[in-house]
């Protein structure tokens, strides 16, 4: 069997200082009680298996874990035990527009975010006059980017985002992005990148759309996997719950 | 199978980092990048005006030795300043990003070495005005000296970075050891003001050994020390190996201190 993506028995435990020491005079001040930190265990022994091509939906309530998944399969946390491989070339999709720079302007943007995202100049050179069309802000591509509504900024980093060329995709709550019509023109996306066989990880909240897009579904709580099978069974289960 | 990594082109994302450093740099500025080259010579002419004509220097040279000397130092000091905050200045990417972290290290060098260049090309300029002893057929010295500091600087990053994800007085303690190192160093003063039983103690400084070695090579038309010199060298490339090992070691859990 393939294998996009594995995590064998993964930890993520986070140490948070009582209290945030990070200036000299603080620490100075609370050099006795300097080794007071609790830690907290984010992921707890956590085996998933994602085959290529598979709709993965991760749900549970705030808190649960589900960014911090996320963050441990694209390699931004290091775990503290067990080990994440992958196959194929992943994007992280964690945030839209990362790197975004207010006083810089959409086009300059579109390179930062390209490159941040993966993408070599000279695909983002082919891909630009997708990206401008897509988002729909041709006539202001000039201009700086403080000066776009929310919106506009969000479906500028949407659409540089669907141009990046991975397999495996990590989502966490870009979903709900846009006006009436973009979200159409994003179904239609998400729809192109099922047919392609990407592989896909989302975290939501909205339950209906992961029922809509994924193929399995995981529950997480308190950094544990509650249930792990068919998008029915495991929304079913979770909403009684909640 | 392989542990996540950067999939991207790091190469790319580093001229887009630099570029757009570049950009913001100077954007909603009326003068623009001209002020990279009218900074350090306002800076330069305060002091000429202070050191040579209060305290009557008699030196045909002393300008121009004064000069070169702050454009080094401005280099050092522009660039370890960057340094020290490019990692929590980029925080945000590195938290959503699986990005190559020591990227952001690199790019805070490189635009104060842009800087320092146009600087040290107006300082050219000088120099054809003033006519020294030194020969220009020493520049290739020159750029030698140059990429130490730059090995030197890149070195010191890597544990300023880190150090200020963990402690932001970092940043006022290293402003307030910049201006000792100003006074420490040859820059407004020539070496000969040094007692001489301290002017080795004193080239101990490697800010001091590549001040006085430009100076000598390509304007008192002295020859270059290459004890000094390889001392300096052997000491930027332990800072930076050091520095890169502690780095690597401290960087996988640096997402922690943000």
């Amino acid at each position: 069997m393939l294998i996009a993506i594995q995590l064998d028995n993964v930890t993520k435990t986070f140490q948070i200082p009582t209290e945030k020491m990070d200036s000299l005079r603080e620490r100075l001040l609370n050099f006795k009680l300097r080794s007071r930190k609790e830690s907290f265990r984010a992921l707890s022994q956590i085996n998933l298996t994602v085959e290529p091509g598979e709709w993965l939906g991760i749900i549970g309530p705030n808190g649960s874990g589900k960014s911090t998944l996320l963050k441990v399969i694209a390699g931004i946390y290091e775990p503290d035990q067990g080990k994440v491989e992958i196959t194929g070339q992943l994007v992280p999709f964690l945030e839209l527009g990362v790197g975004f720079n207010p006083d810089l302007s959409a086009l300059d943007n579109i390179w930062l975010n390209g490159v941040i995202l993966g993408m070599s100049r000279k695909k983002i050179a082919e891909k630009l006059e997708t990206i401008i069309g897509f988002a729909g802000i041709k006539p202001f591509i000039n201009q700086k980017l403080k000066n776009f509504s929310t919106g506009m900024q969000v479906r500028l980093a949407f659409s540089i985002a669907i141009q990046s060329a991975g397999n495996i995709f990590l989502l966490d709550e870009v979903l709900a992005v846009g006006d009436y019509e973009f979200r159409q023109k994003s179904k239609r996306v998400f729809e192109k990148m099922k047919r392609q066989g990407k592989t896909v990880i989302i975290v939501s909240h909205e339950l209906d759309q992961i029922k809509e897009l994924c193929d399995r579904v995981v529950w997480l709580d308190h950094g544990k996997i509650v249930l792990n099978d068919k998008p029915e069974t495991v929304i079913k289960a979770y909403t009684k719950f909640v | 199978m392989s542990k996540p990594k950067f999939s991207g082109n790091i190469w790319d994302l580093f001229y887009e980092l630099v570029r757009t450093d570049f950009v913001l740099r100077y954007h909603n500025s009326l003068l623009g990048f001209i002020w990279v080259l009218l900074k350090p010579f306002l800076i330069f002419a305060i002091m000429v005006t202070v050191f040579s004509l209060a305290f009557k220097i008699q030196d045909r040279l002393y300008s121009l030795n004064l000069l070169l000397g702050l454009l080094i130092y401005s280099y050092f000091a522009e660039a370890t300043l960057r340094g020290i905050t490019s990692l929590t200045e980029k925080s945000t990417i590195i938290l959503k990003v699986n990005f190559p972290k020591a990227i952001a290290i690199l790019t805070s060098v490189v635009n104060s070495f842009i800087s320092f260049f146009f600087g040290f090309l107006a300082f050219l300029g000088f120099w054809f005005w003033v006519k020294p002893d030194g020969s220009l057929l020493n520049l290739p010295y020159f750029f030698l000296l140059v990429l130490i500091l730059t090995i030197l600087i890149i070195g010191l990053n890597f544990f300023l970075s880190i150090g200020y994800t963990k402690l932001k007085d970092l940043l006022s303690i290293w402003e307030v050891l910049l201006q000792l190192l100003l006074y420490l160093s040859p820059i407004i003063y020539p070496l000969s003001y040094v007692p001489a039983k301290y002017q080795s103690l004193f080239l101990l400084n490697p800010m001091a050994v590549i001040i006085t070695q430009s100076q000598a090579i390509l304007i008192t038309g002295q020859v270059i020390d290459w004890w000094l010199l390889g001392y300096t060298l052997m000491l930027a490339i332990v800072v930076l190996i050091v520095g890169r090992i502690f780095f690597q070691g401290q960087i996988k859990r640096v997402n922690d201190n943000f």
